[in-house]
């Protein structure tokens, strides 16, 4: 594990702007609600919402395009060429793409809890669409990873929110585990009421999907060539 | 005990393309070899296979006896690429990020990476290795491959954007490096450079070996002799044959490159026409000459 933290410490370290600017998403996002007196309870459960699947697609479009960067800038070289295996390095890359998503959420549950104490509510279910939010991270991380090895950058990020839309499709038609859960972060309300009985368990399949997904990835990034320009 | 780097038969083709063909290579340990050839001989190709950066297609090879792309292998190896590239963050961030990938302990880490960046004249470099010079890049890389005192060195280019002190420093830690016993497998266009540091070449044109072996038996294998005659006009009847030979004449005489089987038969004729033989040197050829010889073009 110490392997992987040191690779995404400094790739984090190298993406440091973007990925705060990101965080001061929720802040922004809740100054402009609160702007002039009590928000809309509506408008903010409209926008937490909103704010889920910011941070989703914040994982997917950070995991999907991190490859791609670092065979092109051939930082990966600097990497590989060490005692790293190829499916330590992914973990990096899901480390890298998945602790934003913690700052993120820290931002998420903050300013949430704000808006829920303006509206004289219980913000317990801003808590379970943050945990919700970090379990589906590492599944979406995973998922992104996944294509990123197969597609090119942009392409990946779009099939893999495209598989998150999938996965609340999914959800609709009651399967289990990711897509439950997804449903579940988009039907809660801030006091959590409305949340489903199933979390726990839908959290511990998302992990297990997710887990698969990396597995996946993993066996396929050992069999390829690295995408190197050679003279 | 297993040689240091061997590639069994490698083929790699990218599509229809074959970079690489059938490369049978051993790099011994204790020597340097000179991997030699023009753009897109398949020298970066062969080094990425070794690495394990890409999966060949047929055949295969082992370093230190394991198969390419092992990764606990790599911790006993040092790897310098073409054109080096840093995360953010000092000199010896990237030296101990290094050290810290090839599981080198930290009192040790510690102080290797600081002797080596003074080696390599890096002690004072400014905070950010992304904004380095080219030069600078290239020493910090191979700071970067020495910090784990690697039995074996894979180097790309290591000299190509050196200034002349540079290259000094690099061919003097090269040498230091030999003398360890390390083995170092040494890819390059600079042949000038690959003459002084080298025990061994191979030489790959179009994906395929065409030479390899101890590298003065190449350089001595030249054939020729330069000749200087004086005491005779070029245009002395018995000189007539050797026109073809002839190079410019100045006040030292006539000057005549010619094969070694018409060395005698020359210094008879000259001497038989009252010439006097001034001079008789063997020539050496450089690896210039090789090199346009065996792939015949200009390098």
């Amino acid at each position: 594990m110490i392997k992987p933290w040191l690779i995404a410490k400094h790739l984090l370290w190298q993406n440091r702007w973007l990925f705060l600017m990101l965080m001061l998403w929720p802040y922004v996002m809740a100054a402009i609600l609160c702007f002039g007196g009590q928000p809309d309870p509506d408008d903010v459960l409209w926008m937490l919402h909103q704010e889920c699947f910011a941070g989703l697609a914040l994982v997917a479009v950070t995991g999907s395009t991190l490859l791609g960067n670092e065979q092109r800038s051939r930082r990966i070289i600097t990497v590989l060429a060490r005692a790293v295996s190829r499916p330590r390095y992914l973990l990096s890359l899901l480390i890298t793409a998945w602790l934003p998503l913690v700052l993120y959420v820290s931002g998420f549950v903050l300013s949430g809890i704000v808006m829920a104490s303006l509206l004289h509510r219980s913000y317990h279910g801003i808590l379970l669409m943050a945990v919700a939010q970090l379990v589906l991270g590492v599944w979406a991380g995973a998922i992104s990873i996944f294509w990123s090895i197969l597609l090119p950058q942009i392409v990946a990020s779009i099939v893999s929110v495209g598989c998150i839309g999938v996965a609340v499709y999914v959800g609709e038609l009651a399967w289990i585990g990711p897509g439950r859960l997804l449903l579940a972060l988009f039907q809660t309300s801030i006091s959590g009421k409305s949340a489903p009985g199933t979390t726990g368990t839908d959290a511990a399949l998302t992990i297990l999907a997710g887990a698969v997904w990396f597995t996946a990835a993993s066996w396929l990034f050992t069999r390829r060539d690295l995408n190197l320009v050679i003279d | 005990m297993a040689a240091a780097l061997e590639f069994h038969s490698t083929t790699k083709h990218f599509g229809a393309q074959a970079a690489l063909n059938d490369l049978s290579l051993t790099l011994e340990r204790g020597e340097i070899l000179g991997f030699l050839g023009p753009n897109g001989a398949g020298k970066t190709t062969a080094i990425h296979l070794a690495l394990g950066f890409i999966k060949p297609t047929a055949g295969g090879g082992t370093i230190l006896g394991k198969p390419f792309g092992d990764t606990a292998t790599r911790s006993r190896m040092g790897f310098l690429p073409d054109a080096p590239s840093f995360f953010a963050g000092s000199a010896t961030d990237a030296v101990k990020l290094a050290g810290q990938l090839n599981d080198v302990a930290s009192p040790r880490l510690r102080e290797r990476s600081k002797s080596l960046l003074a080696d390599l004249n890096l002690s004072s470099a400014g905070k950010d290795a992304r904004r380095f010079s080219r030069g600078m890049q290239q020493r910090l890389g191979m700071a970067q491959a020495l910090v784990n005192d690697p039995e074996v060195l894979i180097l790309d280019e290591p000299t190509s954007a050196l200034d002349p002190p540079g290259v000094l420093e690099i061919r003097e830690l090269l040498r230091t490096a030999r003398d360890e016993g390390k083995s170092i497998f040494f890819s390059s266009h600079q042949l000038s450079e690959v003459e002084q540091v080298c025990d061994r070449i191979a030489f790959l044109d179009r994906g395929k070996l065409l030479r390899h072996g101890p590298l003065a038996s190449f350089l001595e294998e030249s054939g020729r002799v330069e000749i200087m005659i004086q005491g005779l006009s070029a245009e002395v009847e018995a000189l007539q044959r050797y026109k073809e030979y002839q190079g410019e004449t100045s006040e030292n005489g006539l000057h005549f490159i010619v094969p070694i089987r018409l060395q005698r038969e020359l210094i008879e004729h000259a001497w038989s026409a009252g010439g006097s033989l001034k001079s008789v040197t063997p020539l050496r050829r450089t690896l210039e000459d090789l090199f346009i010889a065996w792939t015949g073009r200009e390098g």
